[in-house]
């Protein structure tokens, strides 16, 4: 018999993985810009540093779902729910706005946060608006956050 | 509270007052030179040659500012620890901005002494370059050696290895391993010693001079090099030679750095004497702005209204036979925008809304209202009381023991308020380092914390509130964002467009939020009241549309237009259920941080204690960090794009008075300078 449980895993799974892949592409991306204007530069550490870590978050919110899907399971009391086919499809479906948005708006965001080192390498006095530039793009995996969360904790899975 | 009201200051004197009445200026720090008018009779003298020295010397001292800074870095690494742990001067050398607040008066008294102080720079100047000579003498004498220890084991004086009448000799090296295929064309008459050596192999060849030319063709296809050395000495004495050089090399370059260890005594006098020929060069570059006759010279500049007696009392006291002159601006002129603020709020102007423009002169000032609304924020988001406490803390810690000069601990003062609204909202979250509500029950102090909490962000009906309050208070930013692009636009004589486009909005955005709340308690009285009221909103809203257009289509096509835009609006709201997703995650993470470090005793018996301690401390210390960071970012986003998107433009241009612009200490400004003598009125 097919176990839900099962693809509610697999819903964690996708959340934590794809969300953190995106992460650690943006964040490589940002690094590698950031590596070489500090190669010019080493007093720029801390604006390049900001700018790196913007695209981390959603490995964060990937985390934060992937949790909150185990706390749906009853992970940390031991035993694990034993979800029906349908239910486990179910949170699978609902893990999968922070999975794709995730891995996407990471990957991009770590484009912007390069350009914004770029940006920084020339006129360190406007690293704030490098910052929010890369924070437009975050926008869609707090959507993405948002509704996986709503979607996965509210409901009754069973 | 607000952008300050300014007077345009015309001064005309002799030209020999021109400097004294600069400095007076400059000490008052309240003037802002502008561009004079063109008057009949007059020109500009351009005095770049004054400007270009000043820029020399700051270029001189900015040099000194670099170089210390390297050697410092420098000084600081092993080799010079015993050498320097008594020279306090060096080990606590800073290169940042002074916290000191002193009067220009004070900062010119500097000049004094800088005839000692540019020999020092002088001095540092040669230092450098025997430095840097040093260096390329060691790099070349470091590769000599690299090629040296390859013939190491040679014992005879290169000199004694040269061509004799009729042979030639090659000796050197190549990197490839496989040379013998190269060496089977070498003639049959010709003497080969081959060695393997470092990654390669060592050749010593013996031929003709016939051959010479085709064996050095055949050596070139294995990528052999000569040996470039002649002298007469051995490898080995040669080595020594080196070395010797190189620890005679080493020995000076420590005694130039122990000599620069010497200089950091100075480093403040350095730092003074940069600040006042930075101000130098305002001054002469003020000088080029402002034109002049044969004898006289006209000063045009703005002076904050409030500071009008004072800045005229001072001048007309420095130099007999001046004339000053104040009027309003005209319409056509636009004043620079002083914003004044107290400390608190004057903290998030700068680091919040300076950031993204200065208020245009007349307009309203936005930092009231983005320390209410960042403020309240970044409490939601931020959403754990423990994390605020400390914040909170650690600020005002910074705060009363760094003592920081002037406006210079904004910052704090700002993160000090955002922690306190943290501890309020993670009061009523009841967020306290992630812990759950079963944890926190279990001892009284736990207890008394739960007691004051409201919602549960772990209780589903409770998450949807939250999510409402978020998406509610974003309703009010906006709504209050309108309402002050309205009273704006009303003081610019745009009434029609002040009510119909932004009043419209808070009707719509006042009655929408109370017809859900209405619905929410189901009082059917509220919603209908609300939901009449928003249809009011959005009924002028149309209007404001159609407003002034007589064809019907472009009446209809303009209402449609007003009421497309409104998506937009509807879009920013949902733009705030950021705060609500920032506050889950500082929650949740903080909550996995406890779980993980809570199984670590069981896991690992006593060690476990250890490692549950280091993830307690380090887990929490990078959830703090990294939401404090990405609310921060959040926030001021929210800021930016959605309430001064509503409207402010930032197109202000900030005012910048003489002597304002320091790097490494503060000048006094005139508010100060004011008070003393307000006080000195009052006392007589």
């Amino acid at each position: 018999m097919l176990s839900g449980t099962a693809f509610a895993l697999i819903g964690m799974a996708l959340a934590v993985g794809l969300a953190g892949i995106g992460s650690s592409i943006g964040v490589s991306k940002a690094g590698q810009a950031a590596a070489g204007v500090i190669s010019e530069d080493p007093s720029k550490f801390m604006k390049c540093l900001i700018l790196q870590l913007l695209p981390a978050t959603q490995g964060l919110y990937g985390f934060v779902i992937g949790f909150v899907v185990m706390l749906k399971l009853n992970v940390f009391a031991g035993a694990m729910v034993e979800l029906s086919p349908y239910a486990g499809l179910a949170m699978l479906g609902a893990c999968l706005p922070m999975a794709i948005s995730g891995l996407l708006s990471g990957i991009y965001q770590g484009k912007v946060a390069a350009s914004g080192i770029a940006l920084v390498a020339k006129r360190p006095e406007e690293n704030i608006k490098a910052v929010v530039f890369t924070i437009m793009v975050e926008t869609y995996a707090l959507l993405g956050l948002l509704l996986s969360f709503l979607a996965v904790y509210l409901p009754t899975y069973a | 509270m607000s952008v300050v009201k300014m007077k345009k200051l015309s001064v005309v004197g002799h030209k020999k007052d021109r400097r004294r009445i600069l400095r007076e200026l400059t000490e008052l720090g309240v003037v802002e030179v502008s561009i004079a008018s063109e008057f009949n009779g007059t020109f500009v003298d351009k005095h770049l040659v004054t400007c270009e020295t000043l820029a020399k010397k700051i270029a001189r001292l900015d040099f000194a500012f670099s170089f210390l800074q390297e050697c410092h870095r420098e000084l600081k690494k092993k080799e010079f620890f015993n050498s320097i742990k008594d020279n306090q001067s060096c080990l606590n050398a800073k290169f940042g901005k002074e916290n000191v607040v002193m009067r220009y008066e004070e900062l010119s008294s500097i000049v004094k002494d800088e005839y000692e102080l540019f020999t020092e720079v002088d001095s540092l100047f040669d230092i450098n370059s025997e430095l840097s000579d040093i260096r390329t003498k060691k790099t070349r004498i470091s590769s000599q050696l690299s090629q040296l220890d390859i013939y190491a084991e040679l014992d005879i004086n290169f000199s004694q290895i040269k061509d004799t009448k009729h042979t030639s000799v090659f000796l050197g090296f190549t990197d490839i391993d496989n040379v013998s295929d190269a060496l089977s064309l070498l003639p049959q008459d010709a003497i080969v010693r081959k060695k393997t050596a470092l990654n390669g192999c060592l050749l010593a060849i013996i031929v003709f001079k016939s051959d010479a030319e085709s064996v050095s063709r055949t050596l070139s296809s294995i990528n052999f090099r000569r040996c470039p050395f002649n002298e007469a000495l051995t490898p080995l004495e040669m080595i020594e030679n080196l070395k010797s050089q190189l620890e005679i090399l080493n020995k000076r370059r420590k005694e130039l750095y122990l000599t620069v260890a010497q200089r950091f005594s100075h480093l403040k006098e350095l730092k003074l004497l940069y600040d006042f020929y930075l101000i130098e060069l305002q001054k002469a570059e003020t000088m080029a702005k402002c034109r002049e006759t044969i004898g006289s010279f006209i000063i045009e500049a703005w002076i904050p209204e409030e500071s009008e007696l004072i800045v005229l009392s001072k001048i007309e006291s420095t130099a007999a036979g001046v004339i000053c002159k104040t009027r309003d601006p005209e319409p056509h002129e636009t004043p620079p925008s002083f914003v004044r603020n107290n400390k608190i709020v004057g903290a998030f102007g700068d680091n919040i809304t300076a950031t993204f423009g200065t208020p245009e002169y007349g307009g309203i000032d936005p930092n009231p209202f983005v320390m209410f609304f960042y403020c309240l924020f970044f409490g939601f988001m931020f959403s754990d009381a423990g994390y605020g406490l400390i914040m909170t803390v650690a600020c005002a810690l910074i705060i009363l023991i760094k003592k920081p000069a002037k406006r210079s601990g904004g910052f704090f003062v700002m993160f000090m308020f955002c922690g306190l609204s943290t501890v309020v909202w993670g009061t009523l979250f009841g967020g306290w380092f992630g812990l759950t509500s079963d944890q926190l029950s279990g001892n009284a102090l736990g207890r008394f914390l739960l007691s004051m909490q409201v919602l549960n962000s772990m209780d589903g009906t409770d998450i949807l509130i939250m999510f409402g309050i978020a998406l509610g208070l974003g309703v009010v930013q906006l709504a209050a964002g309108f309402l002050l692009n309205g009273v704006e636009l009303i003081k610019k004589k745009k009434a029609a467009s002040a009510i119909l486009d932004n009043f419209s909005w808070v009707i719509i955005l006042t009655g929408g939020g109370v017809a859900v709340f209405g619905i929410l308690l189901t009082i059917s009285p509220l919603s209908l009241a609300g939901g009449a009221l928003a249809g009011l909103g959005l009924i002028m809203l149309l209007l404001g549309g159609a407003v002034g257009k007589k064809n019907p289509i472009s009446i209809f096509a303009g209402a449609f237009k007003n009421l497309y835009g409104s998506i937009n609006v509807f879009s920013d709201i949902l733009s705030y259920s950021r705060l609500f997703s920032l506050c889950l995650t500082t929650g949740i993470i903080g909550m996995v941080i406890n779980i993980i470090a809570g199984i670590m005793p069981t896991l690992l018996s006593y060690a476990g204690y250890v490692v549950a301690f280091v993830i307690y401390a380090g887990g929490h210390l990078f959830n703090f960090a990294i939401n404090a960071l990405g609310v921060y970012v959040h926030n001021s986003r929210l800021q930016y794009v959605e309430f001064f998107g509503k409207f402010f433009t930032g197109e202000g241009h900030p005012f910048n008075p003489l002597g304002s612009k320091t790097k490494y200490v503060f000048l006094t400004d005139g508010s100060v300078y004011e008070q003393q003598e307000k006080q000195k009125i009052s006392n007589p």
